[in-house]
């Protein structure tokens, strides 16, 4: 397996800096740059929240806050900072603040295309089990390696890009991702079983 | 219907936020009126006359070892390669070793020279509190809803880097290094400042606060 500590494709480095220029000119007054933030940014927080609620209305709510809470901090953005992990972070503790007060569990999405591609209905079933099994798995890890597998393997952020979200080294959140993935491989590793993420670009 | 993409440009339109050339403005005033007020209370309080009764290279050298301390601890604490900053156990890590490192400066003096009286240390402490007091609020109030990892630590780190700043004045106008004054008059302030800005920086500093 590899995780997202790897070079990133050429498409998404353009769209980091792309994402990087914009905050930039924002952060210095051009509120019209945001427009460019909400497109390159609002499907990637969509999706985080999408994963972990059940909601997809509050999801879009969240995205929202998340992006008027970027523009409130405008002035506290780095000149020429990656965007992500600032932008995660902020997601994570408005996530965080949700689910204290909604008390919603996470839950792992079978991909439509998933669904689709599957003829036979005992492979809709085995791969609904896989599913549940996973989600079960997910739930019985430690908050710290659940919260950095999500991040890194759902999120598609590099680790040091985690790091800097979660406040912590590099180190901490490669052990950590390690360990999830032990802890996942027997599930991940049945025959015939996939579990894709479930993306919205 | 707006879009949603319509709706949050129009709540940007309406809210505007401060740039970076505004914020760093604000926080120029924020600082030089800080010091405005902290000499005017050293000037107030009897200025550097008032340790008069210490060998002046033992001044210089515990408050020029205060300066040092209090310079290490703003660039550790608020420059950032991020903007998401120093990680929150950097934060409190520092916060902690403050008071710590201070009080160990100051008792390497203890017993170097005749101290001229003897005091508890409540005006020490006092004044520390008292020059503290606007540059935190300034901070928690230009910082407000904009720490999205920890909140408290760095109302905590903060509190360190102020207090450390008032303690280089009281330590210019304090003559006294004894051990008891020291923890009473020098680290417990800035103790205080700490659990303060803990206190303070996760009601005020958060991105999203709980509310009960």
């Amino acid at each position: 397996m590899a995780y997202a500590g790897a070079e990133f494709p050429d498409d998404d480095a353009a769209r980091r800096r792309a994402l990087s220029a914009a905050m930039d000119r924002h952060a210095d007054g051009d509120d019209a740059a945001f427009g460019e933030v909400y497109d390159l940014l609002s499907p990637r927080l969509l999706a985080y929240f999408t994963r972990h609620l059940r909601d997809r209305a509050r999801a879009e709510d969240l995205v929202q806050q998340t992006l008027l809470n970027m523009h409130r901090a405008r002035a506290n953005f780095c000149r020429g900072a990656d965007v992500l992990p600032w932008a995660f972070a902020i997601a994570r503790r408005l996530l965080i603040d949700t689910q204290r007060r909604a008390r919603h569990q996470a839950h792992v999405e079978i991909a439509p295309e998933v669904a689709a591609d599957v003829a036979a209905p005992d492979e809709v079933v085995a791969t609904q089990q896989l599913a549940e099994r996973l989600a079960q798995e997910l739930a019985r890890l430690s908050e710290p390696q659940r919260t950095a597998w999500s991040l890194v393997r759902d999120e598609g952020l590099s680790m040091a890009q985690a790091a800097e979200v979660l406040g912590t080294s590099i180190g901490a959140v490669k052990l950590r991702a390690h360990r999830a993935y032990e802890a996942l491989r027997t599930v991940l590793g049945e025959p015939g079983a996939e579990t894709k993420r479930s993306r919205s670009r | 219907m707006s879009t949603p993409r319509q709706q949050l440009l129009a709540a940007i339109a309406r809210q505007p936020a401060p740039t970076r050339a505004g914020v760093s403005t604000r926080g120029r005033w924020a600082v030089a009126l800080s010091v405005a007020v902290a000499l005017a209370l050293f000037a107030l309080a009897g200025g550097v006359q008032h340790s008069a009764g210490r060998p002046l290279e033992y001044t210089v050298l515990l408050s020029g070892g205060w300066t040092l301390f209090a310079v290490a601890l703003t660039v550790l604490v608020l420059r950032r390669a991020s903007t998401l900053g120093r990680p929150p156990r950097w934060l409190a890590a520092l916060a902690l070793t403050a008071p710590l490192a201070l009080l160990g400066w100051m008792h390497l003096f203890d017993g170097r020279y005749v101290e001229p009286f003897s005091r508890v240390g409540w005006r020490c402490l006092t004044y520390t509190l008292a020059m503290a007091a606007l540059p935190l609020s300034a901070f928690m109030v230009l910082r407000r809803g904009l720490e999205p990892r920890g909140p408290g630590q760095l109302g905590a780190a903060v509190g360190a880097v102020i207090g450390a700043w008032s303690g280089v004045l009281v330590e210019l106008w304090c003559p006294l290094v004894n051990l008891p004054h020291a923890l009473v008059g020098h680290a417990l302030p800035l103790a205080v400042l700490i659990a303060i800005g803990a206190l303070w920086g996760r009601r005020a500093l958060d991105v999203a606060p709980t509310r009960a």
